[in-house]
This record gives C-alpha cells, sequence and structure tokens, in this order.
C-alpha cells in the first residue's frame, strides 16, 4: 500500500504536540523552531497533495474498519470539496505561529501548552476535513473544541473566560444536536439496509417521514449554523474572535469557521439535498442577513478587531448564499471563497495583531494618518483589503463573482443582496482604512511606530502572494475543483452513488458514469482574466 | 423440618473467600505487626489488602465465564459477575494504593481502615454475584456498614460525622424499604430467587408484585444516588476522606448497578412498560436536577457529588432501552466512569496539602502551570466526564445513546444531550480554575502513589476513546450473560 498521506498529514502535527510536550522548558526558541518544523512538513505534504490532486474523483482514501459492532470506520478522503481546505489548513497554521512568534511571550510551560495546543488542533482540523466517516467526522469536530478552548482561555484577552465558555458551550449543543440527527438516521439506514455504517455516502441514501426529515436537518443547520457562523447563531462570535490572541483569531475565524460552511457542503445537504433545495431560500434569507447586517454593524465599528469579525460574519453569509444557490456557479465560488476567505481573514487578523503589537490598542481612534510612518504595513493592509473588497486581478473577485453569479441563477433577489452586501463591505473596509491611515498623523505616540519587521513580512507575504496568484491565475484552482463541484452539483444523490462505486483503492479512479445532460451556461472558469 | 445443605463451589466463592480471610488474619494480627500508634501500621495493613485483591482479582479471572450456581441459588458465577467484581476490586484496589500518600498527612493511624475497605468490597461483590434478593439484601448490607464507618473516619471532624451519620439513617431506612419490597415479593409469588421468580410471574402480574419491585427498586436507586433518593450524596461525598469518596463513587455504585441490572432484566423485562416509564422519569429527573445543581457548586467534592448523579440518569437512558445492546453500553460506560472518577479523586487527592484536601476551586487555581502533566490528566477526565471526543467518555455516552435510539427512545436521548451540554459548562469551569492567573504555586508535591493513578487513569481514558472496539465486545459478552 502506498503511503498513507491523509493519515500522515493529520496525526503528524499531534506527534508534534507530543514531541514539544517532552521537550525541556527553558529552551523556547527549540518549542517554536521544533512546532515549525512538524507544521513545515505538513504543509509540504499538503501541497504534494493538492498538486496530485486531480478532478472528480475521490483521492487518497484510507479505509480500515474501526468500532466494527457499529460499523463505523476510519475513512478518508479527498475530494474538490475538500481539498483546498486541507491546504489552507496546512498553511495557515505555520503563518499564525510566525504571527504569533514573539506576541506569545511565553516562557517555559505555557509556551510548550501553547504550542502542543495548535499543534493538536491542526491534527483536529486536518481531520475533520478529510473524514468520510460521519462519526470519525464528528469525532474530529468535537476534539477540536479542546485545544481551541485552551487557546483562547488561556492565551486571550481580558475577557477571555467568558468568550470562551460561551463558544464551547453554543458550539456543543449545536453538536449535540446533530448527534441526536446522526443517530436518529444511522439508525434509519440500520432498519432499512440491515447494516451498521457510518459512511456517509451509503447515509444519504436513507429515506425519513417528512416531519423527522426536517427535524434532522435543522439539527445539521443549527449546528453548522453556530460553527460557520449563520445569523442569528453567531452571538459567540465577537467576543470570540476578539479575545483570542490574534494567531487563534486567525485560525478560529480563518479555519474553525470554515468546518461549519464546510458541513453544510458535506453533510448537511447531500444528507437531506431535496430539503435542502427546499430550504434554500430560508437559509440564503438568514445568510442574506448576516451578509448586510454584519456589513452595516461592521462599518459603525470603533475597535479594529470587531471590525474584522463582524466583515468576516458578513462574508460567511456570502459564502452559504453561494453554496445554496446549489448550482455549479454558486457552489465552486463559495469552495473557492472558503479559501479565500481563511486567507483574507487571516491577513486582516494578523495586521491588525500587528498594529496591537506596537500600540497596545486596536481602536479606530487611536490611530489616524500613520500610512506615512508605517508604509509597508499599510501596502500590505490595502492589498489585502483590495482583495477583500473584491477588486479585480486579487482571489475575493473571483470567488464573489461566481457567488454572485450563483445567487442571480437562483434568485434575482439573493443576487441583489448579495451584490449590495459586497458593496456595502468595500464601504465599510475603504473608510476605515482612510482613518487609519490617510492623512496627517493625528497623534503624537503614533508618529514613532515601527514598520513590519522581516518575521511579520514572512507571515503576510505568502498570504499577498496567494491573494495575487488566485485573483490572476484562477484557473488552475478552479480547474482542480470545478469537476467534482459540477457532479455534485448535477446531482447529489449521483454523487454519492459515483463515489460508492469507488473500490477504495489509493487513488482510485473512478469510471465517469453521469452523462452531461445539464445544459447551464457556465462562466469561463478564469473569468477572463487568465 | 430437614435441613438440606445446599452444594457448595468453593472455586466460585474463593475471591470472596480470600478477601475475608485475610480481612479477619488483619483483625486480629493487625495490632501485633503494627498498633494502632506506629506509623507503618495502617501501611502494613493497605500492602496486605493489596496483595489479597490482586489474588481476588486473578482467581475471579481463573473461574472463567461459564455460568457456576452456588449456595442454592443464591449466588450465580457468570460472565456478568465477573465483570462487575473485577470492577470493584479495580475500585478498591486503586483506592487503597492513592491512599497511601493520603493517610500519613491526615494522620490516620488506625490499620481498620484497609479491612473495612475489604469486607465492603466483599459485600460488593456478592451484590455482582447474588441471584436471590436475600443475598442480595446480606451484601447490601455487607457492603454499606463499613462505608458507614469509612465515611466518619476522621473522627476529629463534624463534617464527616455528621455525613456518616446521615448516610448511615438513610442508608438504614433504604435497606428497610429493600427488605420491606422483598418480603411483598414474596408474598405475591412465593420465592425470591430472582430465576424463579421469572418462571413465577408469567403473564399474572399482581399489584403486590409491582408494589414490591418499586420498594426494591426504590433502594437501588438510593445506593446509586438516583432521583429522588440522592439528597444524601453531596454531603456524604463531602464529608468522607477523598479515598473513600473515590471509593464510594465508584465501588458503591458499580455494585448497585450489578444487582440492579440482574433484577431488572431478570424480572421487571417481564412487566412490560409500567416500569419503562418510572423509570424513564427518574432518569430525566436524575440528569436534569444533577447537572443544573452542580451548576452552582464551588466545592468540588460537591461539584463532582452532583455530576455523578447526573451520569447515573444518562445510564438509566440506557436501562429503559432494557436490550442487551443497552446493558453491554451500561457496563461499557461504568467502567469508564469509574476509571475517570478514580482518576479525578487522586488528582486531589496528589492536590491535598497536609491536613486540608483539595476541594475548592480556588484550592485548584495555578496547578494547570505548576503541574502541567496533572493538568494534561485532568483535562481528559473532565472531557470525557462531558463525552467530547476522543475520550472514553464519548464514547460511553454514544454508546449509551445509540442504545436508547435504538430502543426508540429518542425523546430520552434529546433531554439527555441537552443535560450534557449544560454539564459542559461546569466541567470547564474546574479545568480554567486551574490556569487561574498569578496564583502560580510551584510547590512540590510527592505523591507518586496518586500520580501513578491519574497517569494510567488518563491513558486508559483515551485508549476507550480511540480504540472502544475490544472493551465493547468484552462488555456484550458480559452483557449477554444475563439473557
Amino acid at each position: 500500500m502506498d503511503l498513507p498521506i491523509l493519515s500522515v498529514i493529520i496525526f503528524l502535527p499531534l506527534l508534534g504536540a507530543l514531541f514539544v510536550s517532552i521537550l525541556p522548558k527553558k529552551g523556547v526558541r527549540l518549542l517554536k523552531w521544533s512546532a515549525m518544523l512538524f507544521m513545515l512538513i505538513n504543509l509540504a505534504l499538503s501541497i504534494y497533495l493538492f498538486i496530485l490532486f486531480g478532478g472528480k474523483d475521490i483521492m487518497f482514501v484510507e479505509r480500515v474498519s474501526w468500532i466494527e459492532s457499529l460499523g463505523i470506520d476510519y475513512f478518508l478522503g479527498v475530494d474538490a470539496l475538500n481539498v483546498l481546505m486541507i491546504l489552507m489548513t496546512a498553511l495557515l497554521f505555520p503563518i499564525a505561529l510566525i504571527a504569533g512568534w514573539e506576541r506569545i511571550g511565553l516562557k517555559g510551560e505555557s509556551a510548550k501548552l501553547y504550542m502542543a495546543l495548535l499543534l493538536g488542533l491542526e491534527s483536529a482540523l486536518v481531520g475533520a476535513y478529510a473524514a468520510l466517516d460521519i462519526f470519525l467526522f464528528y469525532i474530529f469536530y468535537e476534539a477540536m473544541l479542546i485545544p481551541m478552548y485552551f487557546i483562547i482561555g488561556l492565551f486571550g484577552g481580558e475577557r477571555r473566560i467568558y468568550a470562551t465558555t460561551r463558544f464551547v458551550i453554543y458550539t456543543i449543543i449545536g453538536s449535540l444536536l446533530m448527534l441526536v440527527a446522526i443517530l436518529v438516521i444511522f439508525f434509519k439506514h440500520y432498519a432499512t439496509a440491515g447494516v451498521f455504517t457510518g459512511d456517509i455516502i451509503a447515509l444519504s441514501a436513507v429515506s425519513f417521514a417528512p416531519g423527522v426529515k426536517v427535524f434532522l436537518f435543522f439539527a445539521f443547520v443549527i449546528a453548522f449554523g453556530i460553527k460557520s457562523p449563520l445569523w442569528p447563531l453567531h452571538s459567540w462570535m465577537p467576543d470570540a474572535y476578539v479575545q483570542s490572541p490574534s494567531s487563534g483569531s486567525v485560525l478560529i475565524a480563518g479555519l474553525m469557521s470554515k468546518v461549519g460552511i464546510y458541513g453544510f457542503i458535506r453533510f448537511a445537504i447531500p444528507l437531506f439535498h431535496d430539503l435542502g433545495e427546499a430550504y434554500a431560500p430560508l437559509v440564503m434569507a438568514l445568510a442574506a442577513v448576516a451578509v448586510i447586517y454584519g456589513a452595516m454593524i461592521a462599518t459603525v465599528q470603533k475597535e479594529l478587531k470587531r471590525m474584522v469579525a463582524f466583515f468576516s460574519f458578513s462574508h460567511v453569509g456570502m459564502i452559504l448564499i453561494g453554496l445554496f444557490s446549489m448550482n455549479t456557479n454558486g457552489v465552486e465560488g463559495a469552495v473557492l471563497q472558503m479559501a479565500n476567505h481563511a486567507i483574507i481573514v487571516s491577513a486582516l487578523f494578523i495586521i491588525v495583531g500587528i498594529m496591537a503589537d506596537r500600540r497596545d490598542t486596536t481602536e479606530i481612534a487611536d490611530f489616524g494618518g500613520i500610512g506615512s510612518v508605517v508604509p509597508k504595513l499599510s501596502t500590505l493592509f490595502m492589498v489585502t483589503i483590495l482583495a477583500a473588497v473584491g477588486l479585480p486581478g486579487l482571489n475575493g473577485f473571483v470567488a464573489e463573482l461566481l457567488i454572485i453569479f450563483g445567487a442571480f441563477k437562483s434568485s434575482l433577489v439573493f443576487g441583489i443582496l448579495v451584490a449590495s452586501g459586497a458593496l456595502l463591505g468595500a464601504i465599510c473596509m475603504l473608510w476605515m482604512y482612510e482613518r487609519v491611515f490617510f492623512g496627517k498623523v493625528t497623534k503624537k505616540t503614533n508618529s514613532s511606530i515601527k514598520d513590519l519587521s522581516a518575521r511579520e513580512l514572512l507571515a503576510l507575504i505568502p498570504l499577498i502572494v496567494l491573494m495575487v496568484w488566485i485573483g490572476l491565475f484562477p484557473g488552475y484552482f478552479l480547474n482542480k475543483i470545478g469537476p467534482g463541484v459540477e457532479r455534485y452539483t448535477k446531482d447529489f444523490s449521483a454523487y454519492s452513488e459515483a463515489v460508492v462505486t469507488s473500490d477504495f483503492e489509493s487513488p482510485p479512479i473512478l469510471t465517469e458514469e453521469t452523462t452531461s445532460d445539464n445544459n447551464e451556461s457556465e462562466i469561463p472558469d478564469s473569468g477572463g482574466l487568465q | 423440618m430437614e435441613i438440606v445443605m445446599p452444594d457448595i463451589q468453593l472455586l466460585a466463592l474463593a475471591p470472596e473467600i480470600i478477601l475475608i480471610i485475610v480481612a479477619f488474619l488483619m483483625l486480629f494480627f493487625g495490632p501485633l505487626v503494627g498498633g494502632p500508634n506506629t506509623k507503618g501500621g495502617p501501611k502494613v495493613g493497605g500492602i496486605v489488602s493489596l496483595v489479597a485483591l490482586t489474588g481476588a482479582f486473578l482467581i475471579n479471572l481463573y473461574i472463567g465465564q461459564d455460568e457456576i450456581v452456588t449456595l442454592g441459588g443464591m449466588i450465580v458465577k457468570d460472565a456478568f459477575s465477573l465483570y462487575f467484581n473485577a470492577l470493584v476490586i479495580i475500585a478498591a484496589a486503586f483506592s487503597i494504593i492513592i491512599s497511601f500518600g493520603y493517610i500519613n498527612r491526615f494522620g490516620i493511624k488506625e490499620g481498620e481502615f484497609y479491612l473495612l475497605i475489604l469486607f465492603s468490597t466483599v459485600g460488593m461483590m456478592l451484590m455482582g454475584s447474588s441471584a436471590d434478593l436475600l443475598s442480595i439484601f446480606i451484601a447490601l448490607e455487607l457492603m454499606s456498614i463499613p462505608i458507614y464507618v469509612l465515611v466518619g473516619f476522621r473522627k476529629e471532624n463534624l463534617r464527616a460525622r455528621e455525613a456518616s451519620f446521615k448516610y448511615f439513617i438513610l442508608g438504614a431506612i433504604s435497606s428497610g424499604i429493600f427488605v420491606y419490597g422483598a418480603a411483598l415479593v414474596y408474598g405475591s409469588l412465593g420465592t425470591t430467587n430472582l430465576t424463579a421468580m421469572a418462571e413465577a410471574l408469567g403473564s399474572n402480574i399482581s399489584p403486590v408484585f409491582l408494589l414490591g419491585s418499586a420498594f426494591i427498586i426504590s433502594g437501588f436507586l438510593f445506593k446509586i444516588s438516583a432521583v429522588p433518593f440522592h439528597m444524601w450524596t453531596p454531603d456524604v461525598y463531602e464529608g468522607a476522606n477523598l479515598p473513600i469518596t473515590a471509593y464510594m463513587s465508584v465501588g458503591v455504585k458499580a455494585a448497585a448497578f450489578s444487582a440492579f441490572l440482574r433484577f431488572a432484566v431478570v424480572d421487571l423485562a417481564n412487566t412490560g412498560d409500567s416500569w419503562v416509564l418510572a423509570i424513564g422519569f427518574v432518569a430525566v429527573a436524575t440528569m436534569s436536577l444533577g447537572n443544573t445543581a452542580a451548576l452552582a457548586q464551588k466545592n468540588l467534592k460537591r461539584l463532582l457529588a452532583y455530576s455523578s448523579i447526573a451520569h447515573v440518569g444518562y445510564i438509566l437512558v440506557a436501562l429503559v432501552a432494557g436490550s442487551e445492546y443497552g446493558i453491554s453500553s451500561i457496563l461499557f460506560y461504568l467502567f469508564i466512569y469509574i476509571v475517570v472518577n478514580l482518576g479525578i479523586f487522586s488528582l486531589l487527592v496528589y492536590f491535598s496539602k497536609d491536613g486540608k484536601e483539595c476541594e475548592t476551586m480556588d484550592d485548584l487555581a495555578g496547578f494547570g502551570y505548576a503541574h502541567p502533566l496533572m493538568a494534561v490528566c485532568m483535562g481528559i477526565f473532565l472531557f470525557s466526564l462531558a463525552g467530547i471526543p476522543p475520550t472514553g467518555g464519548f464514547m460511553g455516552k454514544l454508546f449509551l445513546f445509540i442504545a436508547a435510539v435504538k430502543g426508540g427512545y429518542v425523546g430520552l436521548v434529546i433531554v439527555a444531550v441537552i443535560a450534557s451540554g449544560v454539564s459542559v459548562y461546569y466541567y470547564l469551569k474546574v479545568m480554567m480554575a486551574m490556569f487561574e492567573k498569578g496564583k502560580d504555586k510551584a510547590q512540590k508535591i510527592k505523591n507518586p502513589a496518586a500520580a501513578f493513578v491519574v497517569v494510567l487513569a488518563a491513558i486508559i481514558t483515551l485508549y476507550l476513546g480511540v480504540m472502544p472496539g475490544h472493551f465493547m465486545e468484552l462488555a456484550r459478552i458480559c452483557a449477554a450473560a444475563l439473557f
């Protein structure tokens, strides 16, 4: 058998966590570098995985029976829906580590704990993305709460305990509800097929009485809605984002919130595709509220971290609208935007974190006109903001365009709402930028703040490069995810069947069995920019 | 009247006999080996007890899982009783191990400490093997009376005396109720043997039998501290010595469950829905009360007491389902519960200073930084109690809920899930208390015995969370013995 690359990507960080926890506590540099080494190896493996990945199949499948009596398998695989996020996870961890390199400011045990928690979180996140067994997914999904709880609770701001408790309780209530739903589906499958299985693909074939089905569907919507977050389940979000240490905000907003969206894509919609279609207007309406309301709230924030948090909330709503438009453009946009949003929001939080390092404040009013003092920082911030608001040539544009197209195809109203949400977001961000960077320096203390250090540049440059790269050459990425997404949206159950027939060898080659009868006109995937 | 001596199979009873003999030897020769006022006295007793328990454990394994009926049908040794006997022996042994670092610090000099544990353990083992209401009663008393004494072992401590008194009075009343129930059952069926009862029951269930069963169940519910018979639990947990609280919270509970399950499966299964409703109601009340009352607690022992009440509620959810799968999931859950609770109490013993137990949230402050390994273990235990993967507690809850959903009790599972969600809050509060900043007490603690139990328990908890398959299979085989 080939190298079980997915298992390696999942468990290498965990091994790293164990490794750093046995290192001597005095050598903080050694701790950091060891953690970094593990993360970089993982990044290299993920890039390799991404390069090898191609097309519509589920690849790199690993399947071993795990809890035999219940038919629960250790079942992993990569397809168009998760490949980008696995890459992003592996990328953002070292970046978050570099960004918090000095800020951690911890000695001995706490530094050790911090590194171990980061590595443990990476394991759980990749695991959640790669799992194709519903129980396995659930286990990783829940397990990532543990390190995140400590990252916020131990290393966060003033109100960290309040924020982290609230975050965990919201998430747990959602996921326990999901667990009940999973159990019901699991038994219904057993009752009809006579075998236990946690295989998401097999479970998607089960049929239910209409009332039960609606309950199950909404159990998933609430669980993933809390995680994403979807309006009105978001009230844990501002505190958690703001109270996290900067690197924590990067991970929670950049990666953990995506697990919620990914849950919709991988579980809620395929398991209940007809309900997904039936209730799409409802979910899209909630997401549209998030888009508009989030952008408006972001505009009036006086504090940068909160502003970025609400801006991110607004953009997550946009991704969900794309997803629930349930057509190829929308879903493709959503999948790509998940990665884009991870990049952009991480960059925003890192920059805000850097500003907080300099001045111990993130109030907008405490800055003003610092553009001339910190040219590097203001330039990179500008690029990030332009990417965030969807300027052509940067990554935000391609995906947002696809989402807006998808939304318009599904309904005119949502198209208009998404488009205006994007506009509001742009206003909010640019206005903030103007207040912080343009004009004369308003406060004396600001005239001497330092520009970006080499370490900070090192954290930001890869993100900026990706923004430009995806913006200019989206084709490379869209070609990877396009075929898979197309099959996904063409017929959700056919997608499942196609996967079910695979022989679970690594990597399996699936025969093309769905003929193209879909006459949807497609947007050229490069958006004419290539 | 001719008295016929029943056929006695000594091998089947050998584990209990060994413990009894050793306990009596300790009683007689204890003062010779080390008098009450010599330093080594209690410790020698502890080591002797450990050796005896190990012997009992090995013989228990040697007996094997084939069913042996002895003492005129009063005692049954099968895979089910084997399982529970192993559990209570483990509970006793580890409680003794953690008491080593404790007794010196708290000035416990009496060697009786250990022989009382041994007597009580024999009672617990007989609970799991009893197949007759009378032998259950005898076992119940043999288990309980030494515990009443052990709870009040710190004689100078007012709380301990009060707790012991309270437990004794309430325990005596519950025993009385149990016997009353047994009498009613005998009156209606003419037998107290569980198997014979099941045969005699058939389809005609008299009100007298139902009333008797209700009384018997009340007796069990008292011992497992289910609502509304739970009131003694927080006070007794708080008053007792930490090792004894640990021993009670796992041993008594496991033993009471073993007899309860046998009674439930053999007899109540025939009476149909009437008791399902009652137990279901008790389960809901137990989960809700346990979890909500725990929210407000600042004292860790009280918090753990309420948490243990809540866990009984979860277990009852699976009991309602009543199937073989349900029983096996209960066996699995009880094991993981025992491991985790022993771990937590060992941690509290570990953190206890001379003469002062670690029992409030404030006492924990700073330990997270000073003793990171212990903090990690505590995290594993608390996450396991809260039912968060990848810990054994999650798998345990998953199996319990699966059993209930399988039985069609989705409503009960939803209540359990909500209760479980609430519980996360107070478990996390304990976790955070360890990382209170600014109270970094980097004091040196030397208690290798307790540390050993903590780490071992943490490893088992994680192992069962990741690889529950084999153990679940074992639980299934043991549960099958009842059916």
